[in-house]
């Protein structure tokens, strides 16, 4: 599903009932795709999605092994406990594979900035066009875009606003929340921003690759950054003698409109 | 400032009303008028000139020549020109010029009631021997032991009495009656006498009050005294006469506001009762026509006598209601011509009077009028560099002591010796320059005293530059200049949205506790709105939103600016030069009384507004009405809706464990999920109160900016969009008021708390599909345990109403009435495969069914743990209605159920009599198969007999056979309808009734009853046979010798056949 044939079947929500249903005990794989997609009430018969939903589970997530007709639990039962530590999982895993269309697809909604919200839906053919030239992926699809957009906000990007319109609206202070702890950042610590960078750039690739070169952080981070300075979780600082500056994305409305220099980790707070 | 000297002469030198202020700080406070025009013969040939203020002094008040000259002058100008302060002026100087001759007296409006102008009369030094001052000042004290309310209503009833006798009126006659009508009901007479009503302004004319007036209140009626409404009038309609009720209709206005009636309307009405005003004043103060220049000309008389001449200065003679005209007649008397008989001393008067109020005397006493001036000036505040002057003038002589001011004054208030204050609380502040002397502007700065004089709503007048700007400012630094501006702190900022913001994010990430946070806020907005150009421009080194930084750390908000600029502010190096103001003026000279051309002052321009959107800029009045004002919530409903929306788009719920049915629940509610504090329609119809805070304020408007900057349309549908400039900081703002408030909204819609596992409703939904199983006989089990998770997700079509004959007819009622009663079941079964489906996307009713089967496995064991039982009679009845619904369903069975397991029970214990009555079996014995299949036997037997012996019957012998073979089924319901009930739940007795038993059993019984009729029929049949051959026979000892007789003849036949 992320690697290259992203759909909108394997929703977080199935991929984590599925993953918990096998925690509990090996299970046999007709006997757990019954109980996802009952016959009796889904009288069309079977569909496609329960395969799917279990490949994210086996192939990609690496939680539940399929021992010929057997499925079996392989991960950390503590990844289950919660959709918080399946979310902390899910970003340590997903964008491990930089060539990954899912990667490259959230790469493009977080460099849109807030260009994409010209546009009534996420679908729309300009977008599509955009992320086809940006990533390189020869065709991208509705359901492409559609099915990235589920994870993309379960992870902790922004917020998808499905209304008449589907909107991206980028913040991805879950995500910056939960990359600054899978880093181990160093409480109390002052960063310079390239070092504070530099740090969590294993696990946040995909919002910080492009931004390096020209020091400037996209919306979806900007608005992260501020996020968590407001709520004491790290304090952004702007030394003026400091000979690196990097530019927040302009919001004139903020204490930090535009540029700061370092930044204090502060530990994060959840809820 | 030197704050020692100013904290003990603050209100000295401010108290400009108080004859307490003396003459040297009036002076020394003086800012000289600018524009003066004086005109003479005005029923002749006016002419006019433009005078220095001293010119008119000395050509009009120390003039030799004209010494002796009977003089009335009127000071004329618009409201704020400085009348008053001007006749002060002439005042003062007099004062300072030590007249000997002259008696100067100054009618202050502070003191201009009726009786207190009579009384400043009484009291001159030179007319205490005045013959009737007994006389006088009884009248002075009459009325004053009368209580308020009484003189009150004396009043108002003087005006009926004025009304009913008057035939001079405009009105028609009609009018004029149901005009009186109106006035003598009690309602309209309450609504006259209330506070602040027109006979309480009336009143406090006539009454010699001590208080102080700030406002120049008029003792006249007013348009709105007589503009009525709907509830008064509704009011009226139940307790008045008709009359009074066509009165009060005319003077209801359309919703234009115009009024039907263009001869009797308020303006008429109001114009009418003025006309009543002054001789109800002067009757009620116990004067007649005449007394007021009776007692004038006898004071001029006493004068006189004493050698002594008057000069009398009226600040305002618009404000001495009741006698300004009395007061006019008697200032026009001369002291010479036909009058020099009397032996009146001269009088030189001088009265201000607003332009308006002039007109209305004018005409008649033109040819008695000697001077016009009229002050061209304008309100102070429209020269920039006067009111510079003005402020600083004041500032400085609070700080010099009395003994200075006093001292330069009597020494000939020379400009050369003008004696300045040396400022003690900073140094190197921002100063103006007088005739070359640096005067401290602290705590203000140039541009702070143009935009505070900007800001003050109305009455731009040296005297709410008093009132409103330096008084409070002066007080707030000398109490504590860390709370200082005090005064501006509930002011709504003149600021843009995005700098409020800006400092309030800034606030909140400091270290300060949350008070201190607020004032904080609040200080620096006051500052940046008013010391600064309202922006946080710093591009000037040293400056912050054109605020020298000193500023911040004079006021204890260095942290703040820091913040904004980036570096420490080096303590104690205090530099400030003089501040350029926006128009580019800077530091003029003061003390030139002539400068050429008016400078108006430029509005402060806050930083250019991005927004350019008539609506929006309609919706950022009302709510920042709302909330910096406090005003209700209103109009902007569907911003209030957007917000809503929002929520309910934005929250991805099932990652909250929030099924998208509970979602649908809400949004289709009739409640709204959110309610704005002091919304003014559909009060407490919001799930959600959004309080009046920062946090909301911010929201709405983000998602107003979204609304109204955003909408997009397509077709007939408009929609809220994040396309505009600067939704990036709205995303932000609203994006982590989401995140913050999310609990809040998840928990709304979950409808359950940390101790349960799912909502109510669920509960009732699971355990209505239970009974409906149950009683619909599709739930195949013997006890609860049996009852398993697959119910809830197998074939829906196996759910369909069963064919019920056999169960009581309570039971049958029950699942015909109510459980499948339109389309119930359905309805339930579906909530609750609805809520454990796994939704993609945003399709709520999605026929797809991928199920939360853990949770469902989980929530159902729980229920079945409970034996799937709940207080369902206590269960809340919650506001959104569709999470009612299951719950009422339960309920009606629930309410139901525990009669129709009686009377299922009952009916079986009945028919298990009856059936062992048939097996002839005693009471309570069991009844096994193989009693069953015996009597089955005896049946087929039966049958066979009446085959043989050719009884034409029916044959029942395979139904026999049937339930022969069903004996084991059949036995097990009597063993049903056997079991001992009396410690069973009700669910017990549902469950064990819910195969029914009685179904097969009433088959069998009913089979057997048919037997029963066979064999009773077949032996009437042999028994009628038997009748018959004996009738026809001839018996003997129970032998028919027919049989011989026939036995003979068939053993013939039998040889025969045998041969």
């Amino acid at each position: 599903m992320f690697d290259n044939n992203i759909k909108t079947e394997p929703i977080p929500e199935r991929v984590f009932e599925l993953c918990k249903m096998v925690s509990k005990g090996d299970i046999d794989d007709n006997v757990a795709r019954e109980r996802m997609e009952p016959k009796g009430i889904n009288p069309s018969g079977s569909t496609s999605y329960y395969p799917s939903i279990r490949e994210v589970c086996v192939q990609e997530l690496k939680l539940i092994e399929k021992d010929n007709d057997t499925l079996k639990f392989v991960g950390d039962r503590k990844v289950l406990k919660n959709m918080e530590t399946f979310r902390l999982y899910c970003n340590s895993m997903v964008f491990n594979n930089q060539e990954s269309y899912f990667y490259k697809i959230t790469k493009c909604y977080l460099e849109a900035n807030d260009t994409w919200l010209k546009y009534k839906t996420l679908t729309d053919v300009n977008i599509r066009r955009e992320v086809q030239e940006k990533s390189g992926i020869q065709l991208v699809n509705e359901q492409m875009m559609l099915g990235s957009r589920f994870w993309i906000s379960f992870l902790g990007f922004g917020y998808i606003q499905e209304g008449y319109a589907m909107y991206f609206l980028p913040n991805m202070h879950v995500a910056l929340q939960d990359y600054c702890e899978l880093s181990e950042l160093e409480k109390n610590k002052e960063y310079s921003v390239s070092e504070f960078v530099e740090q969590i750039r294993k696990y946040a690739s995909v919002a910080l690759e492009s931004i390096e070169e020209k020091k400037e952080f996209n919306v979806a981070v900007s608005n992260a950054l501020r996020q968590m300075h407001d709520r004491k979780e790290v304090v952004l600082k702007k030394n003026l003698d400091s000979k690196e500056k990097w530019k927040l994305f302009l919001d004139s409305t903020h204490e930090f409109t535009d540029e700061f220099t370092h930044i204090v980790y502060k530990g994060v707070k959840r809820g | 400032m030197n704050k020692q000297i100013a904290f003990k002469r603050l209100k000295d030198v401010l108290n400009v009303d108080s004859i307490n202020s003396t003459q040297a700080d009036f002076l020394s406070t003086h800012v000289p008028f600018r524009k003066i025009t004086v005109t003479n013969d005005l029923s002749g040939t006016p002419v006019s000139e433009y005078i220095s203020e001293d010119e008119v002094f000395s050509k009009y008040f120390n003039n030799s020549d004209i010494y002796n000259e009977h003089q009335l002058i009127v000071v004329d100008g618009s409201s704020g020109s400085g009348k008053s302060h001007f006749i002060r002026w002439i005042e003062a100087k007099l004062s300072a010029l030590d007249v000997q001759n002259d008696v100067v007296l100054m009618i202050r409006r502070s003191d201009n009631t009726l009786k207190g102008t009579i009384k400043q009369f009484l009291n001159i030094d030179e007319v205490k021997n005045i013959k009737n001052k007994d006389i006088y000042e009884r009248l002075v004290r009459a009325n004053q032991n009368v209580s308020e309310q009484k003189f009150k209503y004396d009043i108002y009833h003087k005006f009926l009495v004025e009304i009913e006798d008057d035939q001079d009126t405009k009105l028609s006659s009609s009018d004029h009656k149901n005009f009186r009508e109106l006035l003598s009901s009690s309602e309209f007479e309450e609504r006259m006498l209330m506070a602040g009503g027109p006979i309480e302004r009336i009143y406090s004319k006539i009454v010699d009050s001590n208080t102080t007036n700030d406002e120049d209140i008029l003792a006249l009626f007013e348009i709105e005294d007589f503009t009525l409404d709907y509830d008064f009038n509704m009011k009226l309609k139940n307790n008045a006469s008709k009359k009074a009720v066509k009165m009060a209709n005319k003077l209801l206005p359309e919703t234009d506001g115009s009024f039907t009636d263009e001869e009797c309307n308020p303006e008429i009405l109001v114009e009418y009762m003025n006309s009543k005003v002054e001789p109800i004043i002067k009757a009620c103060a116990g004067l007649e026509p005449g007394d007021f220049q009776q007692i004038f000309k006898e004071i001029r008389q006493e004068l006189f006598l004493q050698g002594k001449n008057l000069i009398l200065l009226i600040e305002d003679i618009t404000s001495c209601t009741g006698i300004h005209r009395d007061l006019l007649d008697a200032l026009i008397v001369k002291h010479t011509g036909e009058n020099a008989k009397d032996n009146m001393c001269r009088l030189v008067s001088v009265i201000g009077t607003t332009t308006e109020y002039f007109k209305e005397f004018r005409s008649n006493y033109l040819d008695r009028i000697t001077t016009m001036i009229t002050i061209e000036d304008g309100s102070i505040g429209n020269n920039q560099d006067d009111l510079i002057q003005f402020v600083a003038k004041y500032l400085n002589v609070m700080s010099v002591s009395e003994e200075d001011v006093k001292k330069w004054h009597k020494d000939g208030a020379l400009d050369s010796e003008y004696p300045v204050h040396k400022e003690t609380e900073v140094n190197n502040w921002e100063y103006y320059t007088y005739l070359g002397k640096k005067i401290s502007l602290y705590p203000f700065t140039k541009r702070a005293i143009v935009n505070l004089y900007n800001g003050i709503d109305v009455h731009k007048t040296p005297r709410y530059i008093i009132r409103k700007i330096i008084e409070p400012a002066v007080d707030s630094i000398i109490q504590d200049k860390n709370t200082f501006p005090k005064f501006l702190l509930s002011k709504k900022p003149n600021l843009s949205f995005e700098i409020v913001d800006r400092v309030k994010s800034t606030i909140t990430n400091m270290s300060n506790n949350k008070e201190e946070k607020s004032v904080m806020t609040d200080r620096l907005l006051a500052i940046l709105s008013y010391w600064g150009d309202c922006t946080l421009d710093t591009s000037k080194k040293g400056y912050l939103g054109a605020i020298n930084v000193n500023v911040f750390t004079e006021f204890g908000l260095s942290d703040f600016a820091e913040k904004m600029i980036g570096y420490k502010i080096v303590s104690g190096k205090f530099e400030m030069v003089s501040d350029v103001l926006p128009d580019g003026r800077n530091d003029v000279q003061g003390g030139n009384p002539n400068p050429p051309v008016l400078e108006p002052i430029p509005t402060p321009i806050p930083e250019p507004k991005p927004v350019v959107n008539k609506a929006f800029e309609d919706f950022a009045k009302i709510l920042s009405e709302w909330h910096y004002d406090k005003k209700s919530f209103t109009k902007a409903y569907q911003v209030r809706d957007e917000i809503s929306k929002f929520i309910f788009a934005n929250i991805p719920w099932q990652q909250e464990g929030v099924p998208l049915v509970a979602v649908q629940m809400v949004e289709k509610s009739s409640f709204d999920l959110v309610e704005i504090e002091r919304q003014d329609k559909k009060v407490n119809k919001g799930l959600v109160l959004l309080e009046d805070n920062d946090e909301t304020y911010q929201l709405l408007l983000a998602i107003g900016k979204s609304w109204y900057l955003g909408k997009k349309r397509e077709g007939n549908v408009e929609y809220a969009s994040w396309d505009f400039e600067g939704s990036v900081s709205c995303i932000r703002i609203a994006t982590s008021w989401l995140e913050k408030n999310k609990k809040i909204f998840v928990d709304i819609v979950k409808a359950y708390d940390e101790k349960e596992k799912c909502p109510d409703y669920l509960k009732c939904s699971m355990i209505a599909e239970v009974y409906r199983g149950l009683l619909n006989g599709d739930q195949h089990v013997s006890r609860v345990s049996d009852i398993r998770v697959d119910t809830y997700i197998k074939d829906n079509n196996l759910r369909k109403k069963s064919e019920l004959t056999g169960h009581s007819q309570e039971w049958c009622d029950l699942v015909i009435n109510i459980v499948y009663a339109n389309s119930a079941a359905e309805n339930n079964i579906d909530l609750t495969q609805r809520y454990f489906n796994l939704i993609q996307g945003n399709q709520k009713n999605a026929k797809r069914k991928i199920i939360n089967y853990s949770l469902l496995e989980l929530i159902f064991k729980d229920l079945r743990s409970k034996s799937f039982n709940i207080d369902v009679e206590n269960l809340e009845t919650d506001k959104i209605k569709a999470r009612n619904d299951s719950k009422d369903y339960l309920k009606k069975i629930a309410s139901r159920i525990d009669k129709v397991a009686s009377a299922e029970c009952l009916e079986g214990k009945t028919l298990y009599k009856e059936v062992l009555t048939i097996f002839g079996f005693p009471e309570e014995s069991e009844i096994e198969t193989d009693d069953i299949k015996d009597l089955m036997n005896e049946v087929i037997e039966f049958y066979k007999d009446t085959e043989t012996n050719g009884v034409n019957v029916s044959l029942k012998t395979n139904e026999a056979m049937l339930f022969k073979d069903k004996g084991a089924d059949i036995s097990k319901a009597f063993a049903v309808l056997s079991t001992d009930i009396s410690d069973m739940t009700t669910l017990d007795k549902i469950i064990l009734y819910s195969k029914n038993p009685m179904q097969v059993i009433k088959q069998f019984t009913g089979f057997l009853k048919r037997v029963d009729e066979d064999r009773s029929n077949v032996h009437s049949e042999m028994l009628a046979a038997k009748e018959a051959l004996t009738r026809r026979g001839n018996w003997s000892n129970d032998v028919d010798p027919r049989f011989d007789e026939n036995k003979s003849a068939f053993e013939d036949l039998m040889s025969l056949l045998e041969d």
